[in-house]
């Protein structure tokens, strides 16, 4: 289930929260958290139901490692439990998630027929899979103590976070279910959960979904850029895979708040950054951690000097490309993106506002090959960018905007004015590129703690997005049938 | 709490202004026909076609794909004293078109179907139809529960609400002109041959085993429409393709799959007291003449009205009878021929 689908929004969450606080209210702690559990599990099985089971499996056999890693006396045998786990959580994603790519460079390389195996890719595996080798590894290392199975259960399904992330470490979220405080209904903390929520919710339905009709009508003629249509490409993807996962991100955070069990940050303000290095402090925070705590420090992290730094950060940005997906456009974001951290002290000198400029540039370069469906066609639309050539493409993607609030405008210009109706869409394209990069270079729209709520009005505007947001998720599509 | 209680009360208050006014003006006419003083203004049919047939009041249904949408509803009106309303799909196969009817009929008693019977819808997979995931279907099912994609629906609110009051507003829109395209199209003979993207071989025939089960399963559908609706006249039309769509049928290895599918229908709904099939598909002043055309297959509205004028005619030359049958069948594999062997030569001389 998605958060922003109706069904979500008028069945799910009703039910879910009417549930959960009741049950709570009777003093049901346990029933509530079982009752919040089977709900996160049917918000999961909505989307397939193969994947619950595949989803299940994991999580039993995941917590059957933890607790044998823990129970274990021996050394060598809690090594080898542990080892056993691992590979079991990275075998299980290597097979859904990279065996059409594994096999396709074989056949690539060694021209090879290799027949292509058609493997669902389970949603949301990367997320649990590297929650649970968290919670496996400090289990290991002896930082995390052994919980009831519904805990670990919850910790891994809780429905906020099982799709996209955050990728949630278990001090985080298991204390949280024994603190009595927060299963009861706080309005204060429900209201600012809300307001979150809406927030991310017209973040993803009224930003990211309208970049993202211009953007593809783009991507979809990559050939015909020139260099204003290619630099929108770079810069509107990039914000609009910014408004569409912070915005989940949002509705996450807003989530964790409405249930009373909270989930951290994943993003800050990351187009403030100074650096490479700093915008990934700022963007996916909960991935980049995951990496430095299991990956770059016991590497030996920046401590065995510059060279071996270097690696270690190149290791883990080739790792995080590969995560992203099973691609070597990903592997070769990756590869960007470590060069950039890498090189990130270069720039140190520089005045705040030249840096801010080019760890944005660099950024919107690095993430053309995110969205490209090939490393080719990355170069190619970066090419264009520097083509220095003006064709007029931007004028149709601009039309693609295609915003249905202006719809009577816009047609009665198609009929009256049609010349005018090109320089409206591109007035538009600019002004809401533009309203998007103030939105996100100054201050942000996060309401401090506490205010929430306590301004004259905030209500009403929030319901306002709120319902606009709501009817944004549903459109009419044109059925196109011969090529008139 | 205050915040909390204002940002309900006003969210539900929105929710409910917004979903009124869709099932007021109700665009797609899901809940009932257009409102007193208002014309219905159809133009989408995909959203609004199976809303039309489960609540407009009519007795006779005009049903076919593109090449039917450009009949005015009162050209079959005035002749039959009926009133007609379009069943289209744009591409349509039979199974989609007898959907279509179904719903008309478990709805509506029908004193006429007039059904624009496409060669190659005869080709189509007879047991699947269009209303699948691709679809709105919330439209379609008759489950209230998922109405809210309706109800809550931007375009809905913000383009098919205005549009359909500024058609009311503006004056002059012509209901019988539903799902009308041609306005804006421009048929000609270099349109026409812009369109037809000419294959350079010629591919070998397809096997009759292939098509001839498929043609037969079709027909069955329309056979159980005609015999379970025996107080329904069916009037077949057969539409007029070009010269060029003929050409590309011959090249592909279909030439023979069509004209036996022409038979076909010929001789299986020929026989019955209730039906009536108009064949205007070996018109040689039509299809021949390419600015008739926008592409191999659509004609000007022009042909449309000339259609539906013969369909009204008892003594109409293009109504195929058990006498004339063989007539029609012959004089286009005739004409076939000669488009492949020589007529065709006139455009592609190599």
């Amino acid at each position: 289930m998605l958060f922003n689908s109706q069904i979500f929004l008028f069945v799910f969450l009703p039910f879910t929260l009417a549930g959960w606080y009741y049950l709570n209210y009777k003093k049901h702690d346990r029933l509530a958290q079982g009752y919040l559990t089977g709900m996160s599990l049917w918000f999961y099985a909505y989307l397939n139901l193969q994947f619950l089971w595949t989803m299940l499996v994991s999580c039993l056999a995941g917590y059957v490692f933890c607790r044998l890693v823990l129970q274990t006396t021996s050394e060598k045998k809690r090594k080898a439990v542990f080892y056993a786990g691992c590979l079991f959580h990275l075998g299980a994603l290597g097979y859904f998630k990279y065996t059409g790519f594994f096999l396709e460079n074989i056949n690539a390389v060694f021209h090879t027929q290799l027949p292509m195996l058609r493997i669902l890719l389970p949603v949301g595996i990367s997320f649990y899979t590297f929650q649970q080798l968290s919670y496996l590894i400090d289990c290991y290392k002896g930082k995390a103590g052994l919980c009831s199975f519904l805990d670990y259960l919850f910790f891994i399904v809780y429905f906020p976070q099982i799709l996209q992330g955050p990728i949630l470490v278990h001090e985080e979220l298991i204390p949280q279910l024994h603190e009595k405080e927060r299963r009861r209904f706080d309005p204060d903390r429900f209201y600012a959960g809300i307001s979150r929520f809406v927030i991310g919710l017209s973040k993803k339905a009224l930003l990211a979904d309208t970049l993202a009709k211009a953007v593809g009508f783009g991507y979809d003629q990559v050939e015909r850029l020139d260099s204003a249509s290619a630099l929108f490409l770079a810069v509107g993807y990039l914000l609009e895979l910014y408004f569409d996962f912070s915005g989940y991100c949002d509705m996450a955070v807003g989530l964790g708040k409405m249930v009373g069990i909270e989930i951290p940050e994943n993003f800050d303000a990351p187009f403030r950054s100074l650096s490479v290095r700093e915008f990934w402090r700022r963007w996916h925070i909960t991935l980049g951690r995951f990496f430095t705590k299991y990956v770059y420090i016991p590497l030996g992290g920046s401590r065995k000097g510059k060279l071996r730094t270097i690696c270690n950060t190149m290791i883990v940005f080739l790792l995080s490309g590969l995560w992203h997906g099973a691609d070597w456009t990903f592997v070769f974001w990756g590869f960007l993106h470590g060069i950039g951290v890498a090189a990130s002290d270069l720039t140190s000198s520089f005045k705040e506002s030249v840096r801010k400029v080019l760890t944005f540039s660099y950024v919107c370069l690095a993430f053309v090959f995110f969205r490209a469906s090939s490393i080719s066609e990355g170069f190619l639309v970066i090419g264009k960018i520097f083509s220095f050539r003006w064709n007029g493409f931007l004028l149709e993607i601009a039309k693609a905007l295609d915003l249905s609030e202006i719809y009577v405008v816009t047609k009665a210009l198609s009929m009256k004015a049609p010349g005018v109706l090109s320089i409206l869409s591109l007035f538009l394209l600019l002004l809401f590129v533009s309203l998007c990069l103030i939105f996100l270079i100054g201050p942000g729209i996060r309401p401090k703690k506490g205010t929430a709520g306590k301004k004259k009005g905030h209500a009403v505007l929030l319901a306002v997005l709120f319902v606009w947001s709501v009817l944004s998720l549903t459109g009419v599509s044109t059925f196109l049938y011969f090529d008139f | 709490m205050k915040a909390l209680k204002q940002f309900f009360l006003v969210s539900a208050a929105l929710l409910l202004a917004a979903g009124g006014l869709v099932v007021l003006l109700d665009p797609f006419y899901h809940y009932h026909g257009p409102l007193p003083g208002l014309k219905a203004v159809v133009t989408k049919s995909e959203y609004q076609c199976i809303g039309t047939i489960r609540t407009f009041d009519y007795d006779s249904v005009l049903c076919g794909s593109s090449t039917a949408e450009n009949y005015n509803n009162r050209w079959f009106d005035r002749p039959f004293g009926a009133r007609t309303i379009k069943a289209i799909k744009s591409s349509g196969t039979t199974a989609d078109l007898c959907y279509y009817l179904q719903e008309a009929f478990d709805t509506h008693e029908l004193k006429h179907v007039f059904y624009s019977l496409d060669l190659f819808a005869l080709d189509a997979d007879a047991d699947t139809n269009f209303v699948n995931d691709d679809m709105p279907l919330y439209l379609y099912d008759k489950n209230p529960v998922n109405d809210g994609k309706y109800l809550w629906n931007k375009d809905v609110i913000f383009k098919d609400i205005p549009y359909l009051l500024a058609m009311n507003l503006a004056g002059g829109y012509d209901e019988g002109t539903s799902y009308n395209w041609w306005e804006d199209k421009t048929f000609s003979k270099q349109e026409a041959l812009s369109h037809y993207d000419r294959r350079e071989t010629v591919s070998a025939p397809l096997p009759a085993s292939v098509y001839e089960p498929k043609i037969d399963a079709n027909l069955d559908l329309l056979v159980r429409l005609i015999t379970a609706h025996p107080e329904t006249d069916f009037s077949f039309l057969l539409p007029p393709y070009s010269m060029l769509w003929w050409d590309n049928a011959y090249r592909n290895g279909q030439l023979q799959e069509y004209l036996y599918a022409r038979r076909r229908l010929m001789e299986r709904l020929a026989g019955y007291e209730n039906v009536k099939i108009f064949d205007f598909q070996g018109e040689e002043t039509i299809l021949l003449n390419l600015d008739l055309y926008m592409d191999p297959i659509h004609f000007s509205q022009k042909i449309n009205q000339r259609m539906a004028e013969e369909a009204a005619r008892e003594d109409s030359v293009y109504l195929v009878t058990e006498e004339t049958r063989e007539t029609f069948l012959l004089h286009m594999e005739a004409l076939t021929e000669r488009i492949v062997t020589r007529e065709i030569k006139t455009l592609f001389p190599a």
